[in-house]
């Protein structure tokens, strides 16, 4: 790691296809370094596999891609160990490719890695009044990749009353790899984004993920985000409510067991007058699994009459797990309804008995339990095939945690 | 069906039931009444196999199987039903999920197949409607937002779709006024059969003039104090439980 940024990451931004987007974020990245734990936003992730991984790229290996048939459903593009594969353009018709250079700047070191190091995934505009049936897929799939970066660059625009549904699957094998993605998402008026995303890692892998998504007038982004899988996953989400009467729902469900580590940090930004925002976080701790829970509301001086909430709830399942929740709210305005709220608790002693009572068994009963209480989550997530997705998802994280704690 | 010998149980270091007999045949409906804190709801929930509740010394035998070696989920299965006192409610768990889940469960414990969605829904409504539950209150979270009355009345449904062959119902009929009163008893009367045994906690003689017990016991001080039929339970009803203090 020591000549990473000196020499190796020249060598590996040179065998990249040159493009005038990667030198400037190259310049800001060498400049910031990687992130430590002494930095407040980073102080719970940990980062040991992105320095192991840093070094090595990724490579493009031939596989043929394999997706389940309760994928099939809608437009699928996939990614293995991010070199991008198939996306079924008759689909995609209406749907113009944007270029990949006029990327907005980012603040943050991965997300900067992403733009100097990363491949182009998917880079789109949804044409005026556009809705695109069936919701879209993306399958970031990491296989027999070994210990390397895998660097990916996504950039999608709605233009006005465009509407579309994403879901976005991330999933590997054993290997020690590092998924590191951006998606930048631009909503223009009136523009409506429902935004899924499944993180279920392989069980030595790191994930860093940045969403940095903008809001013009009256458009909307729905988004949820699922961690169950990878040794250390973080997902940032960087809102910046640019339009009056813009909306944004943030929610996440965050699940680790012993082995485990899921780190969300959520900013909201509230930058004009009128805009909302609601977030609605679920934490659930198994063994010695961990968490954190970061969100930040940002209500600029002139943004008055803003409406944001915040909710986060965690429980745990034993008491060797943990968790750390942080709300931040840094208000400016004086006309404005903002709240958050944190609770810890631990499976309903009373709730698990009367179930067993009733025949339930105590397997099953612990699961019930832990679906009520994640639900609470994906509540606004409302196509069929994509809440049955997360329940899967979901019930495969409480069967592995039964085995392995 | 039911024996119970001896029975003592502490929860933590606090002995509550000291040397408790009953017997239950097939059939039979007892009353156990008495003062409060005299060890009733301990005795239910010994029953059940609720973990807080040490027993210490005795034995209970259903059907002629020792209960004790069993976890309260194989005593559901088995065919014992506790009607609680206070039916606790869940959270983001539908009342036909839980009951699904609790009748497939049971049937898995005793190796049978799982009844089909249509059956079940059938099953429900059915028992619904006799009961009087109104049927958008199956599709809503268990007991979440149920007045007294209501959470009864979903507890005689449970009772009457698990259908079990010992009822257990720890003061049912508290809290509930005239009506609710009825539609409890006629749960009851309705699981009243040969072949099953029902056993009634309760204060007060008002349930009893629905649901007619074969035996009545009087218990006080975390044993049964005395036995006899239902007028037993009118001679409470008169002159208090001071005798047995």
């Amino acid at each position: 790691m020591d000549n990473y940024f000196d020499t190796v990451i020249n060598d590996q931004i040179a065998s990249l296809p040159s493009d005038p987007a990667r030198v400037g974020a190259l310049t800001a990245l060498k400049k910031l370094g990687f992130p430590t734990k002494r930095d407040e936003n980073w102080r719970y992730m940990d980062l040991s596999g992105v320095k192991q991984a840093a070094p090595y790229l990724a490579r493009n290996t031939v596989i043929t891609p394999e997706l389940s048939s309760s994928d099939a459903e809608g437009i699928n593009a996939i990614f293995i160990n991010g070199y991008g594969f198939d996306i079924n353009k008759n689909a995609l018709k209406d749907v113009a490719l944007a270029s990949s250079t006029n990327i907005h700047s980012e603040d943050n070191a991965f997300a900067l890695a992403s733009q100097a190091l990363g491949h182009d995934g998917v880079c789109l505009k949804i044409t005026k009044d556009t809705e695109l049936k069936g919701p879209m897929h993306l399958h970031h799939q990491c296989k027999d990749a070994g210990e390397c970066a895998i660097h990916l660059r996504h950039q999608i625009t709605l233009n006005k009353g465009a509407s579309l549904t994403l879901v976005e699957h991330f999933s590997g094998d054993e290997d020690a790899y590092w998924d590191n993605q951006l998606m930048q998402i631009t909503l223009e008026d009136g523009a409506t984004l429902k935004h899924v995303r499944l993180i279920v890692e392989g069980a030595n892998a790191t994930h860093t993920s940045k969403c940095a998504i903008r809001l013009a007038d009256n458009s909307t982004y729905e988004g949820f985000t699922l961690i169950c899988g990878g040794k250390a996953v973080r997902s940032t989400s960087h809102i910046q409510m640019l339009g009056t009467g813009a909306h944004a729902d943030i929610d996440g469900l965050s699940l680790a067991y012993s082995g485990q580590m899921a780190d969300s940090f959520v900013q909201v930004e509230h930058l004009v007058p009128g805009a909302t925002s609601d977030q609605i976080h679920r934490n659930v701790l198994a063994g010695r699994g961990k968490a954190a829970f970061q969100g930040r509301i940002i209500v600029a001086r002139d943004a008055q009459k803003t409406n944001a909430d915040q909710s986060c709830k965690s429980l745990l399942l034993d008491r060797s797990a943990e968790v750390n929740t942080k709300p931040e709210l840094e208000i400016f305005a004086d006309d404005v309804k903002c709240s958050h709220g944190a609770t810890v608790g631990e499976l309903d002693e009373k709730a698990l008995y009367y179930m067993l009572a009733r025949g339930i068994d105590p397997v099953t009963a612990k699961a019930l339990l832990v679906e009520a209480f994640a639900s609470g989550a994906f509540a606004r997530v409302e196509a069929e095939s994509v809440r049955s997705a997360i329940s899967e998802s979901l019930q495969n994280w409480l069967n592995a945690e039964t085995k392995y704690g | 069906m039911l024996e119970i010998k001896n029975l003592h149980v502490s929860i933590g270091d606090t002995q509550i039931l000291k040397g408790l007999n009953l017997h239950i045949r097939p059939g039979e409906v007892h009353a156990i009444m008495g003062p409060n804190g005299t060890g009733k709801s301990t005795l239910a929930s010994t029953i059940a196999g609720h973990p807080n509740y040490e027993v210490t010394e005795g034995s209970i035998h259903y059907q002629g199987e020792d209960l004790l070696t069993r976890e309260s989920h194989e005593r559901a299965a088995a065919g014992i039903f506790l009607g609680f006192q206070y039916p606790v409610e869940i959270p983001g768990v539908s009342n036909l999920n839980f009951l699904r889940t609790a009748l497939n469960s049971q049937r898995r414990i005793r190796g049978e197949d799982d009844m089909s969605a249509a059956e079940f829904m059938k099953l429900v409504r059915l028992k619904a409607d006799d009961l009087g539950l109104k049927p958008e209150m199956l599709k809503r979270f268990v007991n979440v937002g149920f007045s007294g009355g209501e959470k009864k009345r979903n507890e005689m449904v449970q009772m009457a779709v698990l259908n079990p062959t010992l009822a257990v119902l720890d003061e049912t009929d508290s809290g509930l006024d005239i009506d609710a009163l009825r539609v409890v008893s006629d749960g009851i009367n309705a699981q009243r059969r040969d072949d099953t045994a029902i056993l009634l906690i309760t204060h007060y003689q008002r349930l009893l003039d629905y649901v007619q017990p074969d035996v009545v016991h009087v218990m006080a001080g975390g044993r049964i104090v005395k036995s006899g039929d239902k007028t037993l339970a009118a001679e409470l009803e008169d002159k208090g439980y001071a005798a047995y203090g």
